[in-house]
């Protein structure tokens, strides 16, 4: 400031010190003002750009559980014109009004076929009341109705698939163990259609406040940007649908490969206390 | 007119104001009569600088909804930044040319231009903020049509 008041002692560096000071304060202020509009537009911008994309991705995710959920009310609508309905017609053609005059050996045969036409009907339809609700699910939890579904993996003979629960000594919602077990489902039936492998192994574990269920198989697999890709392109509604079951239940999914690439692994992160 | 999300960079600015006052007293009391201390407005305006980039700062990390110069305190903040920073090099050279014919002249006519550059830009101010009121009001009213009746009948 002194050097400054030395200089400005003649008239000449009084006026130089005045323009290019004021003018160098001047061009920054108006620089910096600049700067500040500029660099705020492009982060909003951003911002948008990031959120159109997110809400395009949430469009493709609901659109993917709406189809889905269209087609599940298909298969049962069908399985119940195709297969309920012609067995309760048969039995039906089986009583009819003519058994009355029919003697009593035919009489008794008819009622038989009828009989078991009808508990084939009543087979059926628990079968596809348990596809909808599986009943170990809903009386015995998510551990036994997983090791039911490894059981049967396992009997085929094919598949090589255990599971290994470590801590599930308090049960999770049953809205939430429905999810999981849905998302393992999808997972297992991805496996057996497109990985070719020999081995299945499912572990679970948990901690105060998330449940991990990692499932493990040695046959060719996905990692995380691709999980994320395929969920991002129109097709492939398993995948979707496992994404949606994840967000509804505020969990995470990590697709990798072990370190020896010798096998993938799929780890669900559920946490215990989110309410669906 | 800041909208600071730290509690300690309030506690400076007040702590600053207060020093700052302080000083402008014990200034004007030991200084002798008739004069006037330009280093307190070099000061001031070293302080207001600092200020008016801070709320830029704070703007750019934080206000990513809307453009800044929708905000009328956008406006408030480049007529005093552009107040400050144009006579910033007139304050600090007055107290040495006080008695300067020549630079009087000079000073009264910059000084005036900026102080009309910051009242055009403060009048921008004000009127982004009486269209930004009149945003606000619209938007409480304007969501539903008034003809709809909406009203519980038994």
């Amino acid at each position: 400031m002194i050097f400054l008041q030395t200089i400005a002692q003649s008239q000449t560096g009084l006026n130089y010190i005045l323009i290019f000071g004021t003018l160098a304060m001047v061009s920054l202020t108006v620089g910096v003002v600049f700067f500040v509009i500029l660099h705020q537009r492009k982060v909003i911008r951003f911002n948008e750009q990031l959120k159109r994309l997110e809400d395009e991705k949430q469009q493709i995710l609901l659109n993917a559980s709406i189809k889905f959920q269209e087609e599940e009310r298909n298969r049962i609508a069908a399985d119940l014109h195709d297969d309920v309905g012609p067995l309760l017609a048969t039995a039906r053609l089986y009583l009819n009004e003519n058994l009355v005059h029919q003697d009593q050996a035919s009489q008794i045969q008819s009622i038989m076929s009828a009989k078991q036409i009808i508990d084939d009907a009543i087979q059926l339809i628990r079968n596809i009341s348990h596809s909808m609700m599986p009943p170990t699910l809903k009386n015995f939890g998510l551990e036994s109705a997983v090791s039911d579904m490894f059981q049967k993996l396992n009997g085929s003979g094919t598949l090589n698939a255990s599971v290994r629960f470590h801590d599930y000594k308090n049960r999770l919602k049953l809205e939430q163990e429905l999810h999981i077990f849905r998302v393992v489902q999808e997972l297992i039936n991805n496996i057996i259609k497109h990985s070719n492998a020999g081995f299945i192994h499912l572990t679970q574990n948990a901690n105060a406040s998330h449940t991990y269920i990692r499932l493990h198989h040695d046959g060719r697999g996905i990692v995380q940007t691709e999980f994320e890709r395929l969920n991002q392109v129109a097709n492939g509604l398993g995948l979707k649908n496992i994404a949606s079951r994840i967000k509804v239940l505020n969990g995470n999914i990590y697709f990798e490969i072990d370190p020896s690439h010798t096998y993938y692994k799929v780890t669900l992160e559920i946490p215990k206390d989110h309410t669906i | 007119m800041l909208q600071l999300h730290w509690k300690q960079k309030h506690r400076v600015i007040w702590a600053s104001a207060i020093i700052y006052l302080g000083y402008s007293l014990f200034s004007f009391v030991v200084s002798p009569r008739g004069e006037f201390d330009f280093s307190l407005v070099v000061i001031e305006s070293l302080f207001f600088l600092f200020l008016m980039l801070l709320f830029f700062y704070e703007k750019m990390k934080y206000n990513l909804k809307e453009p800044i110069y929708y905000s009328p305190q956008f406006w408030f903040s480049v007529a005093f930044l552009v107040y400050f920073s144009g006579n910033f090099f007139l304050f600090l050279v007055t107290q040495s040319n006080i008695h300067n014919q020549q630079f009087i002249i000079n000073y009264n006519m910059m000084y005036g231009f900026f102080t009309f550059l910051k009242n055009i830009i403060l009048c921008v101010g004000i009127y982004t903020h009486i269209q930004h009121s009149d945003k606000c009001g619209k938007r409480l009213h304007s969501r539903i049509d008034t003809q709809i009746n909406l009203d519980y009948v038994r």
